[in-house]
């Protein structure tokens, strides 16, 4: 098929996300998009292409695309075994496929979400402006699934540009694993029991998904049986249910719930939270509101005046 | 109408607006002015019975800017002005025991046969109090005290699109396969939630929802009529 790109192995869970849902949540519709949204943008920013456009995420092993046009990709995001025709191939940068290449993202190694950026439009119907795919209610690209051996996806080839390479100081190290924090709504609820919030690490469990990243406590969980009225909740919350292990929630989260809200992590930790992989440990640190603005508005103009582009969450 | 409004942040990437009074209505009716006066600033918003939850892309706008505007725009508004009258949906559900799952579960919790939690349920006018959590999820207030247990201990893993549910003071409608915690006793045939229509879901919070039976080969004839 003219333009497109064949599945020839789907792997663990590959979807097409952009960054662009919008007015979906108050019929309970998630916004969904890419759980690293900061991979997302810069495999965007490699073709020329603008920072919400779709890009296909994939994680613990990748899929197999053969590629059925000339055109150009990149791969962002966790460190990964990429192959082209059997080849290794470099992430970061602007890459060449010609038409019948195989590109094959065997193993995610360092982290958990990898982004592969075609130039080119895929062509799919948008469902509240956006092509996420999100599996519950068949939304999105791919007839809102995720992708499976034999499918193809259709492709509107763009203008490709020069070539670029991501500038090093943007690049996830994977190193980072203390969150930062601004209190939630049920904070005072916890006080007394803050220390265990930020005295002890806790692991990410291996059970976690694009709908919410959950915590084991590093030794003896503590019981918090309270629940409060169903309230909002957005990504990055993190819910306190009654056995101690928090939940982070993710791209795909509920609209609301009915856990307290412990707090919910500032924006600029979002993606590298993301990238953390299961059994690892991490820490919360407390932050202020208007410290996470601060940090919010110096990785903007940090962002601006590498690369020259507008970030967006 | 005074306005009692209180504001509350949740992280950097979301503004909730809590209502002290006008319920519902105060909520639809704030809802549709910001939406329409915020359309550039605000991605999505959410709605409870006591609050609406306004969400920022907080790379294009901070949480305090976006609530610094809101304030003013709620400032010069007059609300109160038009009361939105609730619709009322006439809902058929099936108590067959092939969709109650847990009908004997409710029956030994609360000392009735499942012929009278049947009457009592379907005595019941019902009051949609919010939709979300999930796709098209409903939950309605006005359960009978008589019939309120605890939601189940652990989860079922998949409830099947269309159950109707109950738990503490609410019953609820699971329009999509879903996980959930609730007390399954009967199922509707009658999809609420089109994702293909616009607005995908027809109830609206605040609206009354009354249930009448059907039998097994009435819901059928319905489900088919459905596809």
């Amino acid at each position: 098929m003219k333009n497109s790109i064949e599945i020839l192995r789907s792997g663990s869970f590959s979807s097409i996300q952009d960054i662009k849902r919008k007015n979906s949540r108050v019929y309970g519709i998630p916004r969904s998009g890419p759980m690293d949204k900061r991979s997302h943008i810069l495999s965007n920013w490699l073709l020329g292409k603008n920072s919400c456009e779709e890009t296909i995420e994939m994680t613990l092993i990748g899929s197999k695309l053969k590629f059925h046009f000339d055109t150009k990709i990149s791969l962002c995001g966790a460190k990964s075994e990429c192959f082209l025709n059997n080849r290794t191939i470099p992430m970061n940068q602007v890459l060449s496929v010609e038409k019948g290449d195989v590109i094959d993202i065997r193993k995610i190694i360092h982290g958990n979400w990898l982004y592969l950026s075609v130039s080119g439009k895929i062509i799919s119907d948008s469902y509240f402006d956006s092509i996420s795919t999100y599996e519950k209610v068949e939304i999105g690209g791919n007839n809102g699934r995720k992708l499976s051996n034999g499918d193809y996806l259709k492709f509107k080839p763009l203008k490709t540009i020069n070539n670029r390479k991501v500038p090093k100081e943007l690049i996830n190290n994977f190193n980072e694993k203390i969150i930062r924090v601004i209190k939630g709504p049920e904070h005072k609820l916890l006080e007394s029991k803050i220390d265990y919030f930020t005295e002890n690490p806790f692991t990410v469990s291996p059970t976690s998904d694009r709908m919410g990243i959950r915590l084991n406590k590093v030794g003896k969980s503590i019981d918090f049986d309270i629940s409060i009225k169903s309230s909002p909740v957005v990504e990055g919350t993190i819910q306190v249910p009654p056995d101690g292990n928090p939940i982070v929630l993710m791209s795909d989260s509920q609209t609301t719930g009915g856990y307290p809200r412990l707090g919910v992590i500032s924006s600029v930790d979002i993606s590298k939270f993301s990238q953390i992989k299961p059994n690892e440990i991490i820490r919360f640190r407390f932050i202020s509101l208007e410290e996470s603005i601060a940090l919010i508005d110096y990785d903007f103009k940090k962002v601006k005046s590498r690369i020259g582009i507008d970030l967006v969450s | 109408m005074r306005k009692n409004f209180s504001y509350e942040y949740l992280g950097d990437r979301a503004l909730i607006i809590s209502v002290t009074q006008g319920g519902i209505n105060n909520i639809h009716e704030i809802y549709s002015i910001l939406s329409k006066k915020l359309e550039d600033l605000v991605l999505d918003f959410v709605k409870t019975p006591e609050s609406l939850a306004l969400y920022n892309d907080p790379y294009k706008v901070s949480v305090k800017d976006l609530s610094k505007r809101v304030k003013s725009l709620l400032e010069s508004e007059t609300l109160g002005k038009k009361e939105r009258i609730a619709k009322t949906w006439k809902i058929p559900v099936c108590y067959d025991g092939s969709f109650g799952l847990d009908i004997k579960h409710v029956s030994k919790k609360t000392n009735l046969s499942p012929k009278e939690i049947i009457d009592i349920y379907l005595k019941g006018i019902y009051k949609v109090n919010m939709i979300g959590f999930l796709p098209g999820f409903v939950y309605l207030s006005g359960l009978d005290k008589k019939l309120s247990i605890p939601r189940k201990k652990t989860p079922r893993k998949e409830i099947s699109e269309g159950s109707i549910a109950i738990a503490n003071r609410q019953t609820g409608i699971y329009n999509i396969k879903s996980p959930g915690g609730w007390n399954v006793i009967g199922k509707t045939p009658t999809s609420l939630f089109n994702k293909n229509s616009n607005p995908p879901i027809r109830l609206k919070e605040g609206d009354i929802v009354k249930f009448y039976e059907i039998n097994i080969q009435e819901f059928n004839k319905l489900k088919n009529n459905e596809k």
